[in-house]
């Protein structure tokens, strides 16, 4: 009976450990991803505003992917972070200067002769799960249901100006964006079990 | 007699259900293996194009972004590795 007891013990401590490194494995490679293109896609929208507009620009990008949540409800998932910033030159005689900040879906110029010297960014998050079983005689059916609605209020905050708030809503497509403000997301199942 | 062939029997069992956790354990390793791969070849792989194009991005008509489309994960990648 003890040594049964001790396989058990075993098999949850190292079982849970090998299924923790290996989520860390993918997620870790995710986030290189996500790294990777936040990089090239900085750059080269600050090459594009720079030559657009004969400026020396900066373009920075703030993004929260959503990602897979292996220790939260049905359809919960998790909010990440990832950002990434480029400046370029790109101009023929006096360059104008120019400011830009992405963050997630919305795009924001930063006033001339406004310095921003830190990213603060809160969040609301109200999430419900609910599961239901009916059985009969013939089949079990179970429906899940999860409701999620996701509040993200970035500031940048300035030095020489006012501070710049933008305030961001979760919408369907697992994207942030000013026009989702309030927006619940809903994701339903249901399979059914014959007897 | 009866009772060491009950002890054979419990590590029969031992043996076969530990080789049983061990197939899957394998399994999920190389899973996991492979999805870590097709994010590097991914990293890899939208390099070249994306140099290819930095003169052009730099101009009247700079192209489209993404420069280069992601290759999907596929049931056949994750297990048999292709």
């Amino acid at each position: 009976m003890n040594n049964r007891a001790q396989a058990t013990t075993e098999l949850a401590v190292f079982g849970s450990l090998i299924l923790i490194c290996l989520a860390v494995l993918v997620s870790y490679g995710q986030s290189l991803q996500e790294q990777q293109i936040l990089q090239q896609q900085a750059f080269r929208k600050a090459l594009k505003k720079a030559y657009d507009e004969n400026a020396f620009a900066s373009y920075n990008i703030i993004k929260n992917p959503r990602t897979a949540n292996l220790f939260g409800g049905y359809g919960e998932g998790s909010r990440g972070g990832a950002s990434s910033g480029a400046s370029v030159a790109w101009c023929l005689g006096d360059p104008a200067e120019k400011n830009y900040y992405e963050i997630n879906e919305d795009e924001i110029e930063v006033p001339t002769g406004t310095k921003i010297i830190d990213v603060e960014t809160q969040a609301s998050t109200t999430y419900t799960a609910r599961e239901t079983k009916f059985e009969d005689p013939t089949a079990a059916t179970t429906t899940k249901q999860a409701r999620l609605t996701d509040t993200l209020t970035t500031t940048l905050k300035a030095d020489g100006g006012s501070d710049i708030t933008i305030t961001q809503g979760l919408g369907a497509d697992g994207r942030y964006r000013q026009s989702t403000v309030g927006q619940e997301v809903s994701k339903d199942k249901e399979w059914v079990t014959p007897h | 007699m009866g009772y060491a062939s009950l002890i054979n029997d419990k590590k029969a069992q031992v043996t076969l259900e530990s080789a049983l956790a061990f197939i899957a354990l394998i399994m999920l390793l190389y899973g996991s293996v492979n999805i870590w791969l097709w994010f590097n070849r991914n990293l890899a792989e939208r390099q070249p194009p994306y140099n290819q194009t930095r003169v052009a991005a730099g101009s009247s008509n700079p192209g489209q972004w993404p420069v280069s489309s992601q290759r999907p994960i596929t049931e056949s990648w994750v297990f048999e590795g292709k």
